[in-house]
């Protein structure tokens, strides 16, 4: 077993795997589903990883201060920006997406980022489609010992299962480090001993339900089928942990372990983000998992910031009624955002990756559902790609859609502002398009997703 | 019924017949009860028809440019479906709102513009049939339907079953559960994950460990005093305490704010060691000032992040009192705060804490530099608790759940007869059915597999309920027959629509006696078992989480008023103002009162910090934190749902009151109404110039209607929340409306108003008096609101006969609550599908 800060706990993986040779990477076959298999052979062919991480920004922004007034290489960051002109090389701005779908939506906005869903106006009955990064779990999963990560932290998640369900997002960093790195006491004998059984009872309960479920005939959306699906999701996990049994889960050192499993008030805001954010590396950085998606917070209950002196939720904020004071405060928020997920690449740049940081080789999406709060307006989302160089992005310049019609932004004239955040100025410029190049950089086969038309060329080698 | 909120009632151009004519009509007919009346329904079976609603103003606005040779924008309006609400066209249609409301369509350039008035009945009309589709969407039903249990429910159920308090909201509970208006257990809804099972299978386990450990934890209690609570007084000096005597008359005092931190029974883990029941015990004093505040004493759990309990404690110095509760804990290593949670000088070192200096009493002499305890009188100044010490005794197990988990063991495992008969037991318990001899092979046949692998005929027991704690008829209720099409639920699904109803939670023997007997669904015997349930303890459940849910109490607290605009904020007010409505709920059921008391009441149930929030000082006796009926006189200003401050403040934004906010809960909760939405790209209301007189909200909002679009909604809408203008964003009554910015006197609440059918009121009590005369409006939501959360889906144009007969009922009752809530449960309603 390998202490993670000596870095040689990767290495120690591929060893062992090569020492046990092929038969521990072949369990893992029986527990792919054919969309994973038929991404397994492209998987094959780059052995280094390939990463996606999502962060949400609930409520929309400040639009008046956050909007970037040039396009291309000689761009200006705005002052909530600011803190990303360290990282002004591997970042892209983008202006002028947004999701079709999502237009006037006001509490959907974040149901649909990763999905582009039509959402039904049916309230409770509202049927959400896959999410982006649960496509590319399906692909990295054979590589890992968890598919994805969902992780928020007030609430919500951005992730739906290909049946449409919301996969519950942990919010607790204490729970978030037992689930990556707790090891069960007894050793692998006892742990594989309760996987059999849990294997055996999940046998048993798929069994009756599927005898039942046999009897019933009919459509194939019912709560059953949620059931059955689920039931053997995990039965698939049960499978993929008992492959990874006898891998050593890497040890982390004791002053790590206990600064990411501190129970955080969340009046203590920037800790708090911060302790995610390093979990979030850590995950990456120990080949955990390879897709994790973050909602920073939900949209009713984004965290308030005590230390910068905002006492209102997110939501609350959104809300300002054009109170300069209330924008003025909203600025501080998206600034503090910002900075916080400025702090996660800094991390992610510091990690040495065989002469890769870790950043090059992880795609990092950081935006909202949701432009304008204070009217749900939802255009001109508030978009930052970031990293993967090494999975055939570039960056260092502003992507604008908007400009070529607009000509300019008048920043002074707010009403004419909030219209551009609230009706697309180019219908093409969809933030699917975005997903699509994602999708495509973590090798899941696919030349459309959702409502795409294309992929984003510009953040593309 | 005079007048409607929405609807299609709203105010005619003088030249048509008043439209309450037809309403009129209608009721009369509910009452002689031959059809539906429901105003607040999904179908109003006379609204007029698709042809006469919307077809002319489509025709004359619409169509032109909207068909096949133009389609305009993209979009044909001649080729959507009439049936507006089922239809494939929904979405289309819901454009179309759009559109009209947001006043892009018809285009403001045309000759011809329909009037604001046609435009939004053509808005009102299609909104309704849109929802009517969404009822009948999410009210689908198959042949077998699976209602998810809610979390509550699951706690619940585990408990009856095994007499194991499971804590569903700590770290490692169950996921919470999504709400649809407020209800949390709309079937449809409450969706599953891999993660969700995941975490039903780690909850199955937990559970079986502690109703079936492998080794017993004997009880034991740990006792911690003073001078063990909180670090003063070094080792030399406790030493000298002891000598002189004196160290068991040592005490802790807690100024307002002050936190006794990592307060537990032991080092490490040692003593919780078994998961179960712990009785915790506190002897304190509690001191209040004169007029002021009680010390509230807190009591929280750090790794759950959980509060285990808190209470006001008024006691003197010489008589302390000894505070118990009970709570589960799960085993590991808890660490408490123990904290006097009332806002008050801050623990200052000159605010002159004992320091390392033990402390006795406050009636001790202070060091002149130090701040005062008391007044000349003695009398103290402050909130202050004195605590003398912290018991924990545990795990405790009563007799009764103890048989609960014996009645699943067979007497002599060796016996597979025996095991199988045991096994038969807990699955019929838990799927609250009789079970199949292969349903129990089933699951025996898992601990016969058990066995051969080298498991302990107890363990092997154990896996095999744990697998039937994760049967899908476990934490569904499940309802219908695979091989046949069933409209009614058979006795033993009757029997757990009933418990899950009425007390959130399995059928106990008695119903599923009854069940056996062939006698639930007589309608005498039902009666009998439905009164007999109403009587039992466990039907406060139903007030409880049917109040929250109906009310949306869910949501107080959800916008954190502002600290600085409202500094008297705090958990506690906020807690004392959910469960002054629940305990409200509570008491007009409990006396069987009517529906009139939600709208206008003189009375209301408060404790002490509401009675503070309230300004309600006249001489009332509060024990510790409990809630008791008050009488209300004119001058306090409260009285039903609508002034506690719970309602008004889930209607606020923390900054401020919502006066649209407001009126869209009232015609939501109160007339069972959702307004359209408000169309996209609204202008804010510009906030208050620094150098304009100040402005109220209302003034305002009234300057904000100029745009005909806005203003024909938002007269039917605004009414009802303007009403409360005299309460602030948490819920204190004033008289003039405090504006930041702005110049000159803060101006006056003006609180009075018009219904859109033209009656006017002058405040809220006034109003409150109109609702009253619209009392079967009223009762028709409740009525829709109990048969939502009782059959766990969302009523239908189908179900609209059913309902009115309950409502018709209702009435006959005087709208009395308990009687309504029996109508429900015996209706033929009830036991469909």
């Amino acid at each position: 077993m390998a202490n993670i800060t000596t870095q040689k706990w990767l290495l120690d993986r591929r060893h062992m795997l090569r020492g046990v040779g092929v038969s521990l990477a072949l369990p893992l076959l029986n527990c792919m589903r054919p969309s994973s298999l038929l991404a397994a052979s492209a998987v094959a062919k780059s052995t280094k990883p390939k990463r996606s991480v999502f962060i949400y920004v609930p409520n929309g922004v400040n639009t008046l201060t956050w909007q970037i007034e040039q396009a291309g290489k000689d761009y200006q960051l705005t002052t909530p920006l600011n803190s990303l002109e360290r990282h002004r090389q591997v970042i892209t701005p983008i202006s002028g997406l947004h999701h079709p779908n999502g237009l006037g939506q006001a509490h959907e906005c974040d149901k649909i980022w990763l999905t582009a869903a039509s959402v039904s106006q049916e309230g409770g009955a509202f049927r959400n489609t896959v999410s982006t990064d649960q496509l590319m779990a399906e692909v990295t999963a054979t590589q890992t010992r968890y598919a994805s990560l969902e992780l928020a932290i007030t609430g919500g998640t951005l992730a739906w299962s290909r049946d449409g369900i919301p996969l519950p997002a942990e919010r607790k960093p204490n729970a978030i480090f037992n689930r990556l790195f707790g090891v069960e006491p007894g050793g692998t004998d006892a742990a594989r001993k309760k996987l059999n059984r849990r294997g055996s009872v999940l046998d048993v309960v798929l069994d009756s339900a599927r005898s039942l479920r046999h009897r019933m005939g009919g459509e194939d959306r019912t709560k059953l089928d949620e059931y059955l699906h689920s039931v053997r999701e995990v039965e698939i996990r049960t499978e993929r942990a008992d492959s990874w049994l006898d891998i050593p889960k890497p040890e982390i050192d004791p002053a790590t372990k206990s600064k990411l499993t501190r129970n955080i008030p969340t009046s203590a805001a920037g800790d708090y983000y911060r302790t995610i954010y390093d979990l979030m590396v850590l995950a990456l950085r120990t080949d955990m998992t390879r897709v994790i998606t973050c909602m920073s917070g939900s949209e009713s209950n984004g965290l308030p910031i005590p230390e910068i002196g905002v006492a209102q939720s997110r939501h609350e904020l959104s809300h300002h009624n054009g109170d300069p004071e209330q924008l003025r405060r909203l600025t501080e928020c998206d600034g503090f955002l910002t900075e916080q997920f400025s702090y996660f690449l800094d991390q992610l740049k510091a990690f040495d990756e065989a002469g890769e940081s870790l950043l090059d080789r992880t795609m990092v999406l950081f935006g909202s559902g949701m432009a304008y709060g204070h009217s749900h307006g939802n255009a001109n989302l508030p978009t930052i790609l970031a990293g993967g160089q090494s999975l055939g992005l570039k960056h260092g310049q502003h992507v604008d859609y908007n400009l070529p019609k607009l000509g300019s932004y008048d920043l002074d004239n707010s009403k004419k502002h909030y219209g551009v955040c609230s009706r697309p100025v180019d219908e093409s410029a969809r933030l699917s398009n975005l997903l699509l190049t994602m999708l495509q950089k973590m090798d899941v086969p696919t030349e459309r997703f959702a409502d795409s038309l294309g992929t984003v060329d510009q953040v593309v080698r | 019924m005079k007048w409607k909120i929405l609807g299609t009632d709203r105010p005619r151009p003088s030249n048509r017949p008043p439209r309450w004519l037809g309403a009129l009509s209608r009721f009369c007919l509910a009452f002689l009860g031959v059809v539906g009346f429901s105003v607040t329904l999904a179908a109003n079976p006379s609204s007029p028809s698709f042809d006469e609603a919307v077809l002319p103003f489509l025709n004359q606005h619409c169509i032109r440019c909207h068909n096949t040779q133009q389609a305009s924008g993209d979009f044909r309006i001649d080729n959507l479906s009439h049936d507006v609400g089922g239809g494939p066209s929904v979405g289309r249609w819901f454009e179309v709102i759009e559109k009209i409301n947001n006043g892009e369509m018809p285009p403001r350039d045309e000759p011809d513009l329909p009037t604001a008035e046609a435009g939004d009945a053509i808005v009102t009309w299609l909104s309704e049939r849109i929802r009517e589709g969404e009822s009948a969407r999410l009210a689908k039903r198959e042949r077998i339907s699976f209602h998810r249990l809610t979390r509550e429910e699951y706690a619940h159920t585990v408990y009856d079953l095994l007499g194991v308090h499971f804590d569903v909201a700590d770290p490692t509970g169950l996921t919470e559960d999504p709400e649809w208006n407020g209800f949390e257990r709309i079937g449809s809804v409450l969706s599953l994950s891999a993660s969700h099972v995941e975490k039903y299978f780690a909850a199955a386990e937990a559970i079986l460990a502690e109703a079936y450990p492998s080794e017993a934890h004997q009880p034991a209690v740990a006792r911690k005093t003073a001078l063990d609570l909180r670090g003063g007084p070094s080792n030399e000096q406790i030493e000298q305490l002891k000598q002189q005597g004196l160290a068991d008359k040592v005490r802790v005092d807690m100024w307002p704010g002050h936190q006794i931190q990592g307060g537990r029974p032991g080092p490490g883990g040692r003593f919780f060691k078994g998961a179960g029941e712990y009785r915790v015990r506190i002897q304190v004093s509690g001191l209040k000032p004169t007029g002021g505040r009680a010390p509230h004493l807190t009591f929280y759990a750090d790794k759950l992040d959980r509060m285990l309990f808190e209470q006001d404690i008024v006691a003197s110095e010489e008589a302390p009192v000894i505070v118990e509760f009970t709570t589960h804990l799960p085993a590991g290593n808890h660490t408490f705060k123990l904290t006097n949670d009332v806002p008050g000088p801050s623990v200052l070192p000159r605010s002159g804490r004992a320091g390392r200096q033990p402390f006795f009493s406050i009636a001790e002499g202070r060091i002149p530099w130090q701040v005062k305890l008391t007044d000349e009188a003695g009398v103290p100044l402050y909130p202050f608790l004195i605590v003398d010490w912290v018991e924990w005794e545990g795990p405790l197990l009563s007799e009764e759940d103890q048989q609960k988990r014996s009645r699943f063991l067979p007497a002599d495992f060796s016996d597979g007869k025996q095991t199988r008969a045991a096994l038969g037991r807990f699955l019929e318990q838990a799927f609250r059915r009789p079970v199949t001899g292969t349903e129990v092979d089933r699951y025996f046949q898992l601990f016969e597999s058990q066995l051969a692998a080298g498991a302990t005929p107890q363990d092997a027991l154990k896996t095999s309920m744990l697998a039937v704690l994760c049967a899908s008829e476990f934490y569904y209720i499940v309802e219908g027959s695979a091989d046949e099409d069933r409209p009614r639920l058979n006795d033993w699904e009757l029997a757990s629509r009933l418990s899950y109803f009425l007390w959130s939670t399995m059928p106990d023997e008695g119903l599923l006696e009854a069940v056996r007997s062939g006698q639930l669904s007589q309608p005498e015997h039902l009666r009998a078992e439905v009164r007999r349930m109403l009587d039992d303890p466990r039907s406060r459940r139903f007030t409880e989480s049917f109040s929250r849910q109906w009310l949306q109490l869910q949501k107080v607290g959800m916008f954190v008023p502002d600290s600085k605009l409202y500094p008297d904020y705090d958990q506690h007010l906020e807690q004392s103002m959910s469960r002054e409505s629940m305990a409200f709920f509570g008491e007009v059921f409990d006396n069987n009162l009517s529906l009139r008391e939600f709208l206008v009441s003189d009375w209301t149930m408060l404790n002490a910090r509401l009675a503070l929030h309230y300004g309600i000082d006249r001489e009332l006796e509060f024990e510790g934190s409990d809630f008791q009926k008050v009488s209300l006189l004119p001058d306090d200003h409260r009285g039903g749902l609508l002034t506690q401050a719970a309602i008004l403040s889930l209607t606020s934004d923390g900054t401020r009151h919502r006066p649209v906010h407001r009126g869209v809960w009232i015609s939501k909760s109160i007339f069972g109404k959702t307004p359209p939405p408000p169309p996209a790209n609204v202008d804010p209301i510009e906030p208050n110039p620094v150098d304009q007189p100040k402005a109220t909200i209302r003034m305002k909002l009234t300057a904000h209607q100029h745009d005909a679009q806005c203003a024909a909604c938002h007269r039917k809408i605004d009414p009802l929340g303007l009403a409360f203008d005299h309460y602030d964003a948490i819920g204190r009554w004033r008289t003039e409306e405090l504006v930041a910015g702005g110049t000159g006197d803060h101006p006056p609440v003006d609180a009075s108003g018009v219904l859109p059918d033209g009656r006017a009121f002058d405040g809220p009590e006034s109003f409150k008096r109109l609702l009253l005369d619209d009392l079967d409006a009223f009762n028709a939501t409740v009525v829709e609101k109990l048969a939502m959360f009782a059959t766990r889906r969302a009523m239908t144009v189908d179900d609209r006969a059913d309902l009115a007969r309950i409502a018709v009922e209702s009435k006959a009752c005087d709208y009395r609550l308990r009687d309504l809530v029996e109508a429900v449960a015996t209706s033929e309603l009830f036991q469909k599908r």
